[in-house]
């Protein structure tokens, strides 16, 4: 009895104190996702057909040559592949969307006074999402193996480094979403903004064509941004189209990304609980 | 003599709308400009893979990236065609939800006509202008002889592809009396005519090509006329007097798609019912 009342106690006190709240909104934001399962699938079906055609257009493109710029014709397509599934999961929309509504109705003020932060509330909302997203990945290997390519990763030391790049990728694409959603603080509309980043940066990441047969013109500007750290870089790694020290540097590159947008959303965030206008209220 | 009293009279009044609506999205004009550059984007991502790709590669399966503009911006002029009047179908979710769809069918106007009526996005002028430039684009580029025969041919063309796509369109939207959501489906079915619709289908192999010609008629939209202007039509997988039928198939599949929104529309229940 006492140990289960002090168990509790423990629980509930110091950092971890706010845990089961987070866990909750996870827990809802799940649910949410795989009852809305249907548009899932549909959009799901969408980067099915992408990788088809990329497949397709690519295996024609090459024809007779067996490697093009260090990449032979399978490493190219599994590299498409594994792009493209991942751009899915990384533009997940499920935060930016959830605070345009939100300061749209003015129902941004119950998140503010929630006795939990406002940000770790939409932490936990791409956890829930992330989560859901990885049940429908899972089902949908075998059919993305089928229409496009899967293949191990290009060497052990290759799969280590991408479960680390991927993780940078993963953060990068979280930070900037949550930055999209603060915008709506200013703007109150967001929806041509999200939609303008999900173009640029599907074709600036790497997803349709990889970064390095870009022409110089486009290539060196892309270099510079940082939309390839989220789906070039870790799949570059994946299949050894980046290897040792430039899989290394190209690491770095993300880690000084992640650290720029998480100092640009810290900085935002401060302003954006100035400029709360409460709709109606 | 009264059926063409009447649809002259209803396409009047469709006309008065689409201009009431389209008047009232005017007064936001940054949104005006800013989904024109949005519509620029969305089209131009598509052209910039094939402009990256063949700098790099040259041809695909024998098109060099002047004829592949002129693919991509007959394929992108069709769907402007489709987009510019009866984009507000793409609302139809909500016109359901919210019982809209009851005034429509109290009305003296053909309920889907009042659909296509009832809002105007900007978007839809972003889609047209952005088809125009990139045809006036490709067609300077590419080496087509503009004969009277090919410019009609041309026009008859870009009119059955908006009619093939807004048939596949119709045919989701009618599903909404049953399954309420429609959006995901309208979403895969844009997509996929963007995706198959913009390259040669002969890269995508004969099965696919046999379904994406026969069953859903994308090939017809862009691949068969572009490859008939640009005197490739030996190499298609259709004969040449099929080809030069394409149009047709568009009109043909709209009128099947148009009776299956009448047989689904006798679904109806209203909201709150």
């Amino acid at each position: 009895m006492t140990v289960a009342v002090f168990h509790r106690d423990f629980q509930r006190t110091g950092r971890w104190r706010d845990l089961p709240a987070y866990a909750q909104i996870v827990r809802s934001r799940f649910k949410l996702v795989v009852t809305y399962r249907q548009a899932a699938f549909f959009l799901l079906a969408v980067v099915v057909v992408q990788i088809f055609v990329l497949r397709e257009v690519w295996g024609s493109l090459y024809a007779s040559r067996s490697s093009v710029n260090g990449l032979d014709k399978h490493a190219l397509i599994v590299y498409l592949t594994i792009a493209n599934l991942q751009g899915w999961v990384m533009q997940d929309p499920t935060v930016s969307r959830y605070m345009y509504e939100r300061v749209r109705q003015g129902l941004v003020a119950f998140d503010l006074i929630r006795p939990v932060g406002f940000v770790p509330q939409m932490f936990a909302h791409i956890a829930g999402s992330a989560l859901a997203t990885m049940l429908f990945v899972v089902p949908a290997l075998p059919i993305v193996a089928f229409v496009g390519s899967l293949d191990a990763p290009a060497s052990a030391s290759a799969g280590l480094l991408y479960l680390l790049s991927l993780t940078c990728a993963y953060a990068l694409a979280s930070v900037i979403s949550l930055v999209l959603g603060m915008v709506a603080f200013w703007t109150t509309e967001i929806q041509g903004l999200t939609m303008l980043y999900r173009l640029v940066s599907q074709f600036f990441a790497g997803a349709l064509v990889p970064l390095s047969f870009f022409p110089d013109a486009i290539r060196i500007p892309a270099e510079f941004m940082p939309f390839q750290s989220m789906v070039y870089t870790p799949v570059a790694i994946y299949v050894g189209h980046l290897r040792e020290a430039a899989a290394f540097e190209a690491i770095g590159v993300q880690a000084v990304w992640v650290a720029l947008v998480c100092v640009g959303a810290w900085a935002m965030w401060r302003r954006a609980l100035f400029r709360v206008a409460v709709q109606g209220g | 003599m009264t059926f063409v009293r009447a649809t002259g009279r209803s396409l009047a009044l469709t006309w008065a709308l689409q201009k009431a609506a389209f008047r009232g999205q005017l007064e936001y004009r940054l949104n005006f400009v800013l989904m024109v550059v949005m519509a620029f984007f969305y089209q131009g991502s598509g052209i910039a893979f094939l402009w990256v790709v063949l700098s790099k590669f040259h041809t695909l399966d024998g098109w060099t990236f002047r004829d592949l503009a002129f693919l991509y911006a007959v394929r992108l002029l069709a769907h402007a065609c489709w987009v510019a009047p009866c984009h507000s179908l793409n609302e139809i979710d909500l016109m359901l939800r919210e019982g809209k769809f009851d005034q429509f069918l109290v009305r003296p106007l053909n309920p889907l006509l009042q659909a296509i009526s009832s809002h105007f996005r900007m978007y839809a002028v972003g889609d047209v202008i952005t088809g125009t430039v990139l045809f006036v684009l490709g067609a300077s580029l590419a080496h087509v002889s503009f004969t009277p025969p090919h410019v009609l041919y041309l026009v008859l063309t870009v009119i059955g592809g908006a009619l093939a796509e807004g048939a596949f369109v119709l045919v989701a939207v009618s599903l909404v009396f049953r399954y309420f959501e429609t959006w995901p489906l309208r979403f895969l079915i844009d997509n996929v005519f963007l995706l198959l619709g913009s390259y040669p289908m002969r890269v995508f192999g004969p099965t696919v090509s046999w379904i994406f010609t026969w069953i859903v008629p994308i090939a017809f939209v862009a691949y068969i006329p572009s490859s008939a202007l640009l005197g490739r039509a030996g190499g298609l997988h259709v004969s040449p007097i099929i080809a030069w039928a394409a149009p047709a198939f568009g009109f043909v599949w709209f009128i099947a798609a148009y009776r299956f929104w009448r047989w689904q529309l006798r679904g109806y229940q209203s909201s709150g019912h």
